[in-house]
Parts: structure tokens; C-alpha cells; sequence
């Protein structure tokens, strides 16, 4: 349908201000990371100031943002890694060699996303204590793991659906064995799928705080954490904690900035190939 | 030697039995077409034979040795899928060696085999291109040149042309013909259009629900249909056919049509008799003296031929194919006829009854 000038303009400034909208708090953040504390809490709220570094020098200063940043690191790319490992053949299973039950595996499985996760906190902190995974980084990526299974075995299944069954006759008549047609087939043609699934998985572990908070107190801490540990005792240093939470979210902002283009791919591509 | 052979062949899935009975024997180097309508048991027929479908009771014989436990690619076919299947994140000359890649056949031999093939298929040209960049009847070629690389002993073809426009229909028709000339393969070919198969096929097989309706040669089909069914499925514009009931008046025998009009049956029948009567539009003609009479509702010109629809009572409209000039006009009232040896009778269970010559 062609657009008039008029309706462009309009449809840009719909479009702006919905975006400006929903990314407010998050600008407004980074704001006032730059402000002295008092500059944080005026009210009426302050747009125009000389930017200054020192909360972030106050914040390096008071943890060691390295080694929550690694943790984040180990935890978030280990889960992500493993989820795939696992959820990799057990999609491929669902999809080609589907029983009666399938559909319901699938089903049971995305429920258990549905529980508080605070419902099963007990069980899992005393299974945790006393296999000696509290506070560990194995721990972490186990719990992540399980986290994010569900949700990646979904999305694999759905894209290896979308993989013409004709294709897999074919390579069967040529002469290829499952894992050939896995490593020449299946993974090539999913692969924009296959990396938009890890790419959430990293994602939803780095984003994760209930259980980082639950789970570990000083070594294993990702930035989540982090975050959290500036939150309370003193009461609420907006500059500081602004800061904190900018160093936590700009490694995977950035990482989701140059990763959009194959995120949106993989996420619509059954839908428009 | 490439011989099909098909014993007995059923495939159940459950309590639902899809094909049964089927007993089909496929010489060396004959083109071999499955018609009939969509559902009808064809397709899985073809992927029974190919592997992709377990068969539940019965032999496949290829070359005489049984093969329902071998695995595909050890069967020695190869099959050109409707939607032709192809590698999309291989390039044509991959997609072509890929079964000889999996074979372990060394790149040069792999390179010349599948030269020779694009050769033969003008994919020259093409190699390095991937499977996105082809136009449809680009891709149909890349489907059949990856079969012919791997040097099957029988080619299974399931609907390949069915994704084409018209045009190129008709032009990958002739060239599968030249094909199969050229590679003197055996070859399978499934369809539901019966125009792919009067032309491309050595043999036709119709399939109807499952089972084998009747097994011939194009023209032994379309002159002498077994069944009412082959009788209507095979022809364009579709065989005539009236239901009748049989009569005798002074010893000979007549048949009632429904529509209500009477003619006579060259042959002995019991009276009461519920039978259906076929006859092939080219067949009829204009005749004043005609046993036939009805109204023309509607004429269709195609340039070369015509076709007029007359309606011999009760709505029910008798197609006439006849050349350039109009039998009339829509509104006339015109008598039919048609010789006696082109009318088929088919008896209450389908099934022809030949006529008998008349001493």
C-alpha cells in the first residue's frame, strides 16, 4: 500500500514516541548513572548536567566488577552450551522420530515454566547444599541449564519441524545415516535457528537473578547479584546503583545489539522463508 | 537387468488398510505409469518400493532378489520428489554428488559423473548455482540429474511434474521421454494427470483405492477399459457414460437409459439387468437417424476441435467431440449416433461386459 508524506511522518512518530516510551526507564538509568547522588533524587528531575565518572569509580572501587562480570560470563555461555548439548538430540528425536506421546513430553515440559520458582526453592537449596553445588559456578550453570531446557528444546523442535521431510528422504535414498544427516543436513539448515536459540539462551541466563541471589553468595555471584548487593543496607544510592546496573546490562545489551539481525532471523524463520 | 517385481503387496496402518493385493511385474527398461486420483494408494505404492514406507505383507522383488528388509540407498533407485527435495545450502554440483560423496567415490570420478549428467540435462551452465537461484523447471533438472549420477537400476518419479506451469509441462514431458530413451533405465512414474500418463507411459497402471483397477498399454486402456472407473479416469474430455437398465423386446436386447431415452445393445443381457453404458465423445456423431436425441445447451470451440454438450434428458448432458464446424446451435434439437463397436457396457459390478462380435 503506498503511504502519503503525511502518513509517514505520522507512522515515524507513532513509532518513535512508543519506542522512546518503552525505553525510558532504561535511558533514564543511564542518565542518571552520570549524576552526583543529590543530582539523582531533584525533584523536578534534572536533564541538563556535567557528567561525572565517579559513581562508576565508586562502584569499582567498592566490588570487584571483574570477577562478577567472568561469573556472568562462565555461567550464562556454560548453560547455554550445555542446554544445547543436550536439548540438540532430544529436539532431533521429537521431530523425526515422534511417538504418541511426544506432543505431551512437549507440553509437560514447557509447564514446568509455569511454576513460582520460589515454590521449589527448599528442595532445590537442599539438593544443592548437600551435592555442595551452593556457591559454585557448576551449580549455577546446572540450575541455568534446567532453566533454560524448556524453553530451547521448543524452539529446536520447532525449527527441525520446519525442515522438509522430503529432504531427509532424499539424503536417506543417497545413501545417508542419521548423524550424517544430521552434521550435513540438519545443522547447516537450521543453523540461523540453531544460533537464534543459543542466543536466547545466554540471553534469559544472564538476565537471571532469583536463583544467582539464592544460590551463591561470593564466588559463583554473576552481575545480577551484583546489582542486588547495591540495592540495600545503606538504603538507595540511585547514582551508584544506576551505575552498577548500566555495567551489568551493557555487555548483553551490546551482545543483543550486534546479534539482533540473526535473533529476528532465527525467530521468524519458519514464518517468512 | 533392472525387473520389478511386486507379490501380493499390502500396507496397513493399523485397522487401515491403504493398499492391498497389489501384484505388478515392471520388465527392464519399461516406463511404467501409477494413475489415479489423489488418495488413491499410488504415492505410498512408489515409497513403498523406494524404502521410505515399511510393507506390511507382501514381496518386493528387484532383479528377483527380495528387497523389503534392505535399506533405500541399498536398493539401487533412485526417486525425483514432487517438491524436488534438493540440498537448498548445496550448489548444484553438490547436490548432484552427494549420494557418490556419501559413497566414498573419489573427486574426479564424482566431478566427471556429474558433468556428463549436466550435460545431458543442459545444467552446464548452472553448477555452482544453489537451489534458490533456479527457476522451477531448473530445479525439476537438478531433482532428475542427481537420480541419474547415482546410475540407478530403477528411477522412481512421484508427481515430478505437478509443480510446473502448463508450458513447461508439456516441455518436460517429452524430455523425460527423450530421457528414458537415452538412459534406457527402467522407470516408475507416479501421477494423478491421465494425459502423462497416455504419453510418457509403455504401461499404464491405474490404481484405485488401494488395489490395481486394470494394467495395459496406453491405447488398450483407452479403447478397452475394464472397469467403469478406468473407463472414466482415462480420456479428455471424459468417456460418456449413461446408466441404463436392460430390456428385451422380440429377443433383442435394449437399455433404458435413466435419462429415459431407449438403444439397443448389441448383445444378450437379462432383463432387469442394471448396467452403464460408455462412449467416447470422438465417438459420437451428428446423425438425423440417430438412436439419440437431445438438446444442445452448451458448445465449447478450441479452435481445432469442438465440443458440444447435448442434454438427452433429465439434465444429463452427452459431450460430442467433433472437428472445426458446429454440430448447430445451442436451442437445436439434434439425433445422435455412434458405431456399435465403440459402445463399452459395463455390468452392475463396474466391470466390462465385452460385446460379442454378432454372427
Amino acid at each position: 500500500m503506498e503511504q502519503s508524506t503525511g502518513q509517514k511522518i505520522a507512522t515515524a512518530l507513532v513509532g518513535w514516541g512508543l519506542s522512546l516510551l518503552m525505553a525510558f526507564p532504561i535511558l533514564w538509568m543511564a542518565l542518571a548513572a552520570f549524576k552526583t547522588e543529590s543530582q539523582a533524587i531533584a525533584s523536578p528531575p534534572i536533564f541538563f548536567f556535567a557528567p561525572t565518572l565517579e559513581n562508576f569509580a565508586a562502584v569499582f572501587e567498592r566490588a570487584n566488577y571483574p570477577h562478577f562480570f567472568l561469573n556472568s560470563v562462565v555461567v550464562a555461555g556454560g548453560s547455554t552450551l550445555l542446554a544445547l548439548i543436550i536439548g540438540l538430540p532430544a529436539a532431533y528425536a521429537m521431530a523425526f522420530y515422534p511417538t504418541k506421546r511426544t506432543k505431551d513430553v512437549l507440553v509437560w515440559m514447557l509447564s514446568t515454566k509455569m511454576m513460582p520458582a520460589v515454590g521449589v526453592l527448599v528442595p532445590i537449596y537442599l539438593m544443592f547444599r548437600s551435592a555442595g553445588l551452593i556457591d559454585t559456578r557448576s551449580g549455577l550453570v546446572f540450575m541455568y541449564t534446567l532453566m533454560n531446557l524448556p524453553i530451547v528444546v521448543w524452539m529446536l523442535f520447532t525449527f527441525f519441524k520446519d525442515v522438509p521431510k522430503e529432504i531427509l528422504e532424499a539424503a536417506l535414498l543417497d545413501g545417508a545415516r542419521p548423524v550424517q544427516q544430521f552434521w550435513m543436513l540438519l545443522l547447516p539448515l537450521t543453523a540461523p535457528g540453531i544460533a537464534s536459540t543459543g542466543l536466547l539462551a545466554v540471553i534469559l541466563a544472564w538476565n537471571e537473578a532469583f536463583w544467582s541471589i539464592n544460590l551463591s553468595t561470593s564466588n559463583a555471584t554473576p552481575l545480577t547479584a551484583f546489582i542486588a548487593s547495591f540495592s540495600s543496607p545503606e538504603g538507595l544510592f540511585w547514582a551508584k546503583l544506576s551505575a552498577a546496573s548500566l555495567l551489568a546490562i551493557g555487555p548483553i545489551l551490546a551482545f543483543g545489539w550486534m546479534t539482533q539481525k540473526q535473533l529476528v532471523r532465527g525467530l521468524t524463520f519458519g514464518a517468512v522463508k | 537387468m533392472s525387473s520389478v517385481t511386486l507379490n501380493q503387496i499390502g500396507k496397513s496402518y493399523g485397522a487401515l488398510e491403504v493398499v492391498s493385493g497389489i501384484n505388478l511385474e515392471i520388465a527392464d527398461k519399461e516406463f511404467v505409469v501409477l494413475v489415479g486420483p489423489s488418495g488413491c494408494g499410488k504415492t505410498t505404492l512408489l515409497r513403498m518400493i523406494a524404502g521410505l514406507e515399511t510393507i506390511t505383507v507382501g514381496d518386493l522383488l528387484i532383479d528377483g532378489e527380495r528387497v523389503n528388509r534392505v535399506r533405500p540407498d541399498e536398493r539401487g533407485l533412485a526417486m525425483v520428489f514432487q517438491s524436488y527435495a534438493l540440498y537448498p545450502h548445496m550448489t548444484v554440483a553438490d547436490n548432484m554428488s552427494f549420494a557418490l560423496r556419501l559413497a566414498g567415490v573419489d573427486k574426479s570420478e564424482r566431478d566427471r559423473k556429474v558433468n556428463e549428467a549436466a550435460k545431458i540435462l543442459q545444467l552446464d551452465h548452472l553448477l555452482q548455482r544453489r537451489p534458490a537461484q533456479l527457476s522451477g523447471g531448473q530445479r525439476q533438472r537438478v531433482a532428475i540429474g542427481r537420480a541419474i549420477v547415482r546410475d540407478p537400476k530403477v528411477f522412481l518419479f512421484d508427481e515430478p511434474l505437478s509443480n510446473l506451469d502448463a508450458a513447461l509441462r508439456i516441455q518436460m514431458r517429452i524430455e523425460l521421454a527423450r530421457l528414458h530413451k537415452q538412459l534406457s533405465a527402467t522407470m516408475i512414474y507416479v501421477t494423478h494427470d491421465q494425459v502423462e500418463a497416455m504419453t510418457m507411459a509403455d504401461r499404464i497402471v491405474v490404481v484405485n483405492k488401494g488395489g490395481i483397477e486394470q494394467v495395459g498399454t496406453p491405447m488398450e486402456i483407452y479403447q478397452n477399459p475394464d472397469t467403469v472407473f478406468v473407463a472414466g479416469f482415462i480420456g479428455s474430455p471424459k468417456m460418456n457414460l449413461f446408466e441404463a437398465t436392460a430390456t428385451t423386446v422380440d429377443g433383442r436386447t435394449f437399455a433404458h437409459l435413466n435419462s429415459g431415452q431407449k438403444i439397443s445393445v448389441p448383445m444378450q443381457l437379462k432383463p432387469g439387468t442394471q448396467i452403464t453404458l460408455g462412449v467416447r465423445p470422438e465417438a459420437l456423431t451428428a446423425d438425423s437417424s440417430g438412436p439419440l436425441a437431445g438438446e444442445i445447451t452448451v458448445i465449447e470451440h478450441l479452435g481445432g476441435e469442438t465440443l458440444t454438450y447435448v442434454d438427452i434428458g433429465n439434465g444429463k448432458l452427452a459431450t460430442i467431440k467433433s472437428g472445426e464446424a458446429s454440430l448447430g446451435q445451442v436451442g437445436d434439437t439434434i439425433r445422435v449416433s455412434f458405431a456399435a463397436d465403440r459402445l463399452h457396457v459395463f455390468g452392475p459390478d463396474g466391470r466390462a461386459i465385452r460385446i460379442q462380435p454378432r454372427h
